[in-house]
């Protein structure tokens, strides 16, 4: 009865009824800007198609922009969009393009500073030098959005979806390129980034700074200038993506540093020079990955401890594992390494000797990295063989005691 | 030669009378596919080179002793008549060597010869020969090098000074920048930050370490250069350029001693260092208004990001 009685009080606080206001460059309602001027808390505002040029909207008050196919609203180089400060604001079907540049400010298509459920959906981002920018802002979702940029200069460029000391926002199937980094989260806490496509972004894929409790899933990071980093973080989940042709001596597929508590599931790294670079992370464990084609599936540095590695395919690396010291505090476990030669007399699907994916030669790499130009040849051959059956440089304990024989079907 | 068999390689020095090195080894082997036993006595070449050597030294003293340019010119035509005729020379042993073979030798491959390669690596069956000028040689080399240079510069001197100087400057740049300590810009874009991996890319925040040993170290953001500097991995006094960027002048490095930093929550650089470095006290006394920050000077700065 009470929560009943709360209801009937919340909804006396709205007007009446909530107008929508079209604007139509034939009708009399030619401008948004006026739109937005006439506008009152809940209404909204339907934009005819046509080419908008109104430099930057102020949006101080709750309201639901709707686009009718994509009417064009053109920041003519020089002004931000959208600028959001209020709550309940959605932006729906616009195409937005040419936003200003600046080396000072973040001048963006669509900015939000704190504010609560703003709704960013459907919008084709053309062009622009920062593309949804979200700062303090809680509960927001950013869905269905291409965002598309040409960078020439790179720190010309700013990020695509750009959010700092943000909660609970989720960011979904979005397309995004031609940015600095295609998503970046920094200061963002339980927040869902999913089913996005990031591909061809000067710097990475996605970036997460000082970011905890995220989950990002089903999403698809392909040849970014540098891959995905996650950074300075705890409780992450990474799920189904796909790191894709992270090709250059700086690029990761996965650049993990300084992470701690969190779960790498079922992801594909692929063709990547670095499938994953690990520096000072912890208690991350790694399960039903595929690693295939890169040039090092895993790199581990000696600062990481207690990450495990669990029923992961590693097929086809020009290196599965290397590490830079001897002391390793990691365990891997019951993966399948196409490399393995062992064999299973009690046919239980086990290899019964351990298989140590460090070889011998990625340690020379690791070292010196030049020496790379006598892989492949006969006494680095014999070296490794060597190595194998009697371990004297690579770590001992970095070892699977139990290589799986068949490589994992993780469909079934 | 470098062999599976001999990891350690087998050496053969030729000197200016004799033979040294494993010379015994290497002729044992070629005796298997034929080639004749390598001794002193089939170079009938070692009886005169003494003295063409000395004449070549007698002839240079008294080109210096002279002083004129047209001895400089004969003495170098010398050198490279004698530094040609000794290669003709040598190909033409190395030819007759490896195809005058014994029909009797116990490894026989049709169509193979064993010459050994006149100067490089050259793959024989199994084995990789290399062959080069050792000490000797070079001194040789480094001679004609030295005579040529002689000549361009006296002929420079000649025609052009200005251009000579240009050019003279050019080359003494280039010797020092290979083992320069000097700063080098940032490159946004595709330089990495040695403390935390990140591509830079925000050019009003950056900063560079170079050590006397001219090694650089580039940083993206004030957090990762001070938590390097302060790591202890290089001793500070190993550092002989400790710079930063100006905030207003991106890309400009100044020396970190002397900038005047501003921290406030208000700076967004790239690893949440929350600091800027401004080149003038005036342009951090505005920043620092703006931002509602505090200022640091160097000594200060150092002792935050623990």
């Amino acid at each position: 009865m009470r929560l009943l009685f709360f209801f009937v009080f919340a909804l006396s606080l709205f007007p009446a009824k909530a107008r929508t206001l079209v604007v139509d460059q034939r009708k009399s309602l030619k401008s948004i800007q006026s739109a937005i001027v006439l506008a009152t808390k809940g209404d909204t505002i339907r934009v005819m198609p046509g080419l908008y040029r109104e430099g930057n909207f102020i949006v101080k008050k709750s309201i639901v922009f709707i686009g009718i196919n994509y009417p064009v609203l053109d920041g003519e180089n020089k002004y931000e969009i959208f600028t959001v400060a209020a709550n309940d604001v959605s932006i729906i079907g616009f195409r937005m393009i040419n936003t200003g540049t600046a080396s000072i400010t973040d001048i963006s298509a669509v900015s939000a500073i704190e504010t609560k459920r703003l709704r960013v959906i459907n919008n084709q981002l053309e062009n622009t030098f920062f593309g949804i920018h979200l700062a303090n802002s809680t509960c927001t979702l950013v869905e269905n959005n291409i965002l598309h940029s040409n960078a020439e200069a790179e720190q010309q460029i700013g990020n695509g979806i750009h959010a700092w000391k943000c909660d609970s926002i989720t960011v979904r199937h979005n397309e995004i390129s031609g940015h600095r980094d295609g998503i970046y989260f920094e200061f963002v806490t339980h927040s869902k980034v999913e089913k996005n496509f990031s591909r061809a972004n000067m710097r990475y894929g996605l970036h997460f700074m000082f970011s905890h409790h995220d989950e990002y899933i089903n999403n698809t990071f392909h040849d970014n200038g540098a891959g995905v980093a996650v950074m300075y973080t705890q409780d992450v989940t990474m799920k189904g993506n796909h790191f894709e042709d992270n090709w250059g001596s700086s690029s990761y597929g996965l650049l993990l540093k300084d992470i701690r508590d969190s779960h790498i599931e079922d992801n594909q790294f692929l063709r990547n020079t670095v499938g994953v670079y690990m520096e000072g992370s912890s208690r991350c464990l790694f399960e039903k990955n595929v690693f295939s084609g890169n040039g090092w599936a895993v790199k581990i540095q000696a600062n990481c401890d207690g990450n495990s590695f669990e029923k992961n395919n590693f097929l086809t690396n020009t290196f599965d594992m290397a590490t830079n010291g001897s002391l390793v505090l990691n365990t891997v476990d019951y993966n399948y390494w196409d490399s393995y030669q062992g064999y299973d007399l009690d046919r239980n699907g086990i290899g019964d000797v351990p298989f140590h994916p460090v070889s011998l030669y990625s340690m020379v790499v690791e070292k010196m990295p030049s020496s790379i130009m006598l892989w492949r040849s006969f006494l680095v051959y014999l070296l490794d063989r060597s190595e194998k059956v009697v371990p004297s440089i690579t770590p001992e304990s970095l070892k699977d005691n139990h290589p799986a024989m068949k490589n994992y079907d993780y469909d079934n | 030669m470098w062999a599976p068999q001999y990891p350690e390689g087998l050496e053969m020095k030729i000197w200016y009378n004799t033979l040294t090195g494993e010379v015994r080894t290497i002729s044992a082997l070629n005796h298997y596919i034929g080639m004749r036993t390598i001794e002193p006595s089939m170079f009938p070449e070692f009886g005169y080179i003494s003295y063409i050597i000395g004449f070549i030294i007698v002839f240079g003293l008294a080109s210096v002793i002279v002083n004129k340019r047209f001895m400089l010119i004969s003495f170098l035509g010398l050198i490279l008549a004698t530094g040609f005729g000794a290669l003709i020379d040598f190909y033409l042993w190395g030819y007759d060597y490896g195809h005058n073979l014994n029909p009797e030798a116990p490894i026989k491959i049709e169509g193979m010869s064993y010459q050994p390669p006149l100067i490089g690596t050259k793959q024989l069956l199994n084995f990789t020969a290399f062959s080069g000028p050792d000490i000797g040689g070079w001194i040789f080399i480094g001679v004609g090098v030295l005579l040529f240079g002689l000549l361009v510069y006296e002929w420079k001197k000649i025609n052009d000074m200005k251009y000579f100087n240009f050019g003279f400057l050019l080359l003494a740049g280039s010797l020092i920048i290979s083992c320069s300590t000097e700063p080098e810009q940032l490159n946004y874009g595709t330089d990495v930050c040695h403390f935390c991996k990140m591509t830079l890319m925000d050019n009003k925040f950056g900063a560079e370490l170079v050590t006397k040993k001219g090694k650089i170290y580039k940083f993206d953001d004030i957090r990762c250069f001070i938590n390097y500097y302060n790591s202890g991995n290089d001793d500070p006094y190993d550092f002989q350029h400790a710079l930063v960027i100006d905030y207003l002048n991106p890309g400009k490095l100044i020396n970190a001693f002397d900038a005047f930093y501003v921290k406030s929550t208000e700076i967004r650089s790239p690893m949440d260092g929350q600091a800027a470095a401004f080149e003038t006290k005036a342009s951090m006394s505005k920043f620092k208004k703006e931002w509602k920050g505090i200022y640091l000077a160097w000594g200060e700065l150092v002792t935050q990001y623990k």
